[in-house]
Formats: C-alpha cells, structure tokens, sequence
C-alpha cells in the first residue's frame, strides 16, 4: 500500500470544515448539544452534590454518571457531521470532480473522516473541561476534591470519548456512501449507533467507577471499531461511491 | 500519429440485461481533439468515466499514456494526466471561486507560488478574475462551467475530458466554451468531448465516434459523411412520377432513389459513368431535366442514419 499524503489529506478535511463553517444547518446543533448535554450533567449534578437528587445518588457517583452521559457527545457529533459529508458531495454532484483528482481512495477515507472527528472530539474535550470545572466549584465547599473518581473521567474524556468518536465517525461515513440522500443517512447511521449508545449508558453504568473495567470497556469498543473500520474500508472504493445512491 | 488514449473491448453493466457501454475499441492520438456522439443514454458519460479510471470496468480496459485503467496503483498517476470536466460543473458553491481553484490545485500537488500564479493565470484566461472572491454558488450557469473547465486546467494536464461541456449553455457561453476548447487543441494537448450536439462534433472534432451501447461509428466528420452519404445527387425534372423514379432506379449505381414533388434524390456509388446514365434513362423515358445538383450532407444525416441504423435500443437502465 502506498503511504497516505497528509498535505492532501488536510486539505480535503479543511474543505470539508470550511463547508460545515458555512452551513447553519450542521453548525447549529454542533454547538446546541454539547451546551444542553454538559448544562444538564452540571445541573443534575449540582442538585446530588446538594442532597437534592429524587434517587439518592451519591456526590461520587453522580459525578462519574455524568462524565459517562457525557459520552453521548462523541457519538451523537460525529453522525450529525459525517453522514451528510458523501451524500452531499452526491448530491451536489461535487463528488465526479473530487474522484478525478490524485487522492487514493483512502486519502479520501480519512479525509472525509477527519472532518467529523476533529470538531466532534474537540468539543467533546471542551465539555468536558467545563463539566470539569464546574463540578469543582460545585463541590469545593463542600467535601475533598480527591474524593471524586477523576480517573474514571479521565479515561472517560481521552480513551473511550476517542474510540467512540471513532467508529461513531466511520458507521456514519460507512451509511453516507451508500445513502441517497441526508435525512435517510442520518437516520440510518442514528439507528445503527443507538444499540452502541445504549451499551455505553449501560455498561459504563454497570462496570461503575472501577479503573479495570472501564479499561477492559475501552478495549472492547476498540475492537468493535477496528472492525468497522474495516468494513467501511472494504467498501469505499470510488467506482461503488460513484453508483451507489443518486 | 503517437495513440495517447486507447479504449480496447471496454464494457460497462449497471446489472441491468444489457451493459450500458458494450466493447467498445477505439484510439485517441495525442493532440487531438476526438468527439464521443450519441443520443441520452448511449453510454457517453460511462465511457468518460471508464476512460479517467473513475468507474472500473466489467470486461476489457483502457490505457491512458500507456497506464491501464484497472491498475488501482496507477490511478493517481492516470488522474493526474488527465483534466475532467464532468456532466455537472460540480462546484463547491458555499466556497469562493479562488478557494474552489486553490483546493483542486493543493489536491494535484501544487502550492505556494506556483499554484498562486496558476490560479491568476486560469481565473486571467476564463474571464473570472473580477470574480476571484465572490461564493461559486452566485455565478451564471456559463460562468460556472468556465470556472469548472478552470478547474479542470490547473494542474495543466496532458488530456482533457469534457462531458458534454456546452449542454445547457445559451449560445453565447457555448461559443465562449467551444473557443475555450479550440484553444485547448492548439495549445497541443489532446482533447476528448462527449455532446450530443452534431454541431459541436462538426465544427470542432478532427475525428467523431458515434456510440450507442456499442461503437456504431468512427471517422472524421467529413468521412463520415462522405462515407455514409458517398454522394447524393438531386435531378429536378418538370413533371415527375413514379415510372421516373423506377427508370432512374434501374440503371446501374444507382441506390436508394426518392421523389419528392419533381425531385429525385439518389445515392451515387463510385464511377463516372452513373450520373450521365441516369440522366439519359430519363431524357429517353420523355422526361424533362431541370437541373442536376449534387448535395451535401450534413453530419445529422449521417447521424440519423447511424442512429436510425442501430436497431439496439440504448441500453444499460436498470
Ligand atoms: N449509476 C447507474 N446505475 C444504473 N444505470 C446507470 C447508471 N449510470 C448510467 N446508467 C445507465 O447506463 C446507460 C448509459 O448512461 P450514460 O453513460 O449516462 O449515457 P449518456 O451520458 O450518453 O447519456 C443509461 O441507460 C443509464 O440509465
Ligand atoms: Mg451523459
């Protein structure tokens, strides 16, 4: 295989953010769920660190439930970029020019996968640091920093968010060539991650703050999204973008 | 004349019962500008991609520079050989005319000063420098296929692929893109076109091939009137019926008589002798010779006649 040109590569990946940049209808929700999603960890867990929560949860397991829901971001924001990113340049009949230049078919791979990935994981990162920060001044008052799983948030914002986004981004690109149109891939790449979301809820929940099981999670995830990697490499060549849909 | 482009047995099916581009064999020198005609769905955009290695084929392949379009490895190589300006201009309309030029020239390789004074030149040469910064999407129909044959340019590629590049154009911006092509030729590179404008293939091409599903026919657009029309002659006479056009038909070359009012129009094969023949089976038979007049054809007659002839329906819709 021929090595992969990364001057290319981000070039493709800049068109593609530039044209997000301009499009209010991704650029909306791009930033609308990571402010509602962090604003209502911080929020319900303001009201557990105060003895106000309906089920009883603990500052410290609140605290690592939130940091788990907040994964949602890393799976939500790659789907709502990357499954409009093939389909549009279909559409737009954007993509016979594209095809005809010198990149491989894997340039184009992980050119269009960068696009999604890079702001979807910043701001995921970005959420993060701010449930962060504010969780610390929630609690400052009240009982020792230390006695938060800050580890388990850890893993949770630079291992598993990554990996999620991850395959998030390749399910969705995956859908995208093969999808007539926008609404229908983001459907389908919605319906194909929501047993994955319901598995981060559940799992995460059920394995609990515990730095073992949670690495053992994160492997669990990688393999998964090594697998769809594969696939969708398997089946992004520029002859099956080309005819498949429109 | 060194063949730059070779088509050889090249097939394309959809799936559907028959391929929609069927063996078709073909070569195109280097310099010169070659014609692909044919109806709506005869394969002319199948074929063009064939040709650029955007589509693989299902039987027999094609060569680009002496590169085989099926070698996945030489596909970059192959694409950079070549410019393309498909069906649809394809613009990324939210990007401004110079970011959409800058992006195809940073994707073929080009940066800093080069791609720079490329893109002044191409935007200079096209007629868009005032329009350098404005979004491609609020460009004139014709201004965007000038922006699309610019893009097509920058990398200055040997060859030029043009889908039907003045479909759809009024006949001011046509004119603009048939210089453009003109342009192209004598700048020495080799171009090839699709159109289903006989004009286009008429004024423009050095050679023609007419294609429907398979190649149905290839020459040069003189030839192929001269050869599917050898020469068509009209005798005028003062009365005419059908016992004129049964003399004038029985004498030997020639074919295909038809009267219309007082013409007879017929088909003349080769020898001198044809004409005068006629001519005097009617003078005999009491007829009365207006004039006698040999016609041109024009390059519709003789695609009708091809067309007409391919009794295969275009084929390949699934
Ligand atoms: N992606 C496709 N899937 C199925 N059939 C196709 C596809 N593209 C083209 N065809 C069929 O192949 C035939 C040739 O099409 P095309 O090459 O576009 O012809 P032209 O460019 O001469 O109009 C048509 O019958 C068309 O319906
Ligand atoms: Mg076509």
């Amino acid at each position: 295989m021929r090595p992969i040109r990364w001057p290319l590569v981000k070039e493709l990946a800049r068109k593609d953010l530039e044209e997000i940049a301009q499009s209010r209808q991704l650029l909306y929700p791009l930033f609308v769920v990571p402010v509602f999603l962090t604003g209502d960890a911080l929020l319900t867990f303001s009201l557990a660190a105060n003895g106000l929560s309906t089920n009883g949860l603990s500052t410290q397991s609140a605290f690592f439930t939130f940091a788990e829901f907040l994964l949602l971001l890393p799976v939500i924001l790659p789907i709502l970029l990357g499954a409009s990113s093939v389909v549009l340049e279909k559409s737009n009949r954007t993509l016979e020019p594209l095809l005809s230049t010198p990149l491989t078919d894997t340039e184009l791979l992980v050119g269009k996968a960068l696009a999604p990935l890079v702001p979807a994981l910043a701001l995921t990162g970005a959420s993060y640091t701010v449930y962060s920060l504010g969780a610390l001044a929630i609690v400052n008052s009240r009982e020792p920093l230390t006695n938060l799983p800050w580890g388990s948030l850890l893993l949770a914002a630079f291992v598993l968010a990554p990996l999620l986004g991850l395959l998030s981004t390749f399910v969705a690109l995956a859908v995208s060539t093969k999808a007539k149109e926008v609404r229908s891939a983001q459907q389908i790449a919605t319906l194909l991650i929501l047993p994955l979301l319901l598995a981060v809820i559940g799992v995460g929940l059920a394995v609990g703050p515990n730095l073992l099981g949670q690495l053992a999670f994160a492997l669990a995830i990688a393999a998964v999204a090594y697998a769809v990697l594969q696939v969708t490499v398997s089946r992004f060549h520029r002859d099956q973008i080309l005819v498949a849909g429109v | 004349m060194e063949e730059y482009l070779v088509a050889s047995d090249l097939t394309r099916s959809y799936g559907g019962p028959t391929p929609a581009v069927d063996g078709l064999s073909f070569s195109v020198r280097r310099g010169e500008l070659f014609a692909l005609l044919g109806p709506n769905g005869a394969g002319k955009t199948t074929t063009i991609r064939l040709l650029t290695g955007l589509l693989g084929p299902t039987r027999g392949t094609a060569y680009v520079g002496g590169l085989d379009v099926r070698d996945l490895d030489a596909g970059p190589e192959i694409r950079r050989h070549i410019g393309l300006l498909p069906e649809a201009a394809g613009l990324y309309e939210s990007l401004t005319v110079r970011r959409n030029l800058e992006l195809f020239g940073r994707l073929f390789g080009l940066s800093g000063t080069d791609l720079d004074g490329r893109v002044r030149t191409q935007l200079l040469s096209l007629g868009l420098a005032d329009r350098a910064e404005q979004k491609a999407g609020t460009l004139s129909k014709g201004l965007k296929q000038r922006l699309a044959i610019a893009r097509a340019l920058l990398h200055e590629p040997d060859c030029v692929v043009l889908d039907e590049p003045t479909s759809g154009l009024d006949p001011e911006a046509a004119k603009g893109v048939r210089d453009a092509l003109l342009a192209l030729r004598a700048s020495g590179r080799t171009v090839i076109l699709s159109t289903h404008h006989l004009e286009d293939a008429d004024r423009l091409a050095d050679r023609v091939a007419v294609i429907r599903g398979r190649l149905l026919a290839l020459d040069t657009p003189a030839g192929l009137k001269e050869r599917l029309f050898r020469h068509l002659v009209a005798i005028e006479l003062l009365r005419a019926d059908a016992r004129a056009e049964e003399l004038l038909g029985s004498v030997e070359g020639v074919r295909s008589v038809t009267r219309e009012g007082t013409r007879l129009t017929f088909e003349v094969g080769t020898g001198e002798e044809i004409v005068p023949s006629g001519v005097e089976a009617l003078v005999r038979g009491g007829y009365r010779v207006r004039s006698v007049a040999a016609l041109n054809p024009t390059l519709e007659d003789a695609y009708l006649r091809v067309i007409g002839a391919a009794s295969t329906p275009p084929s390949g819709a699934a």
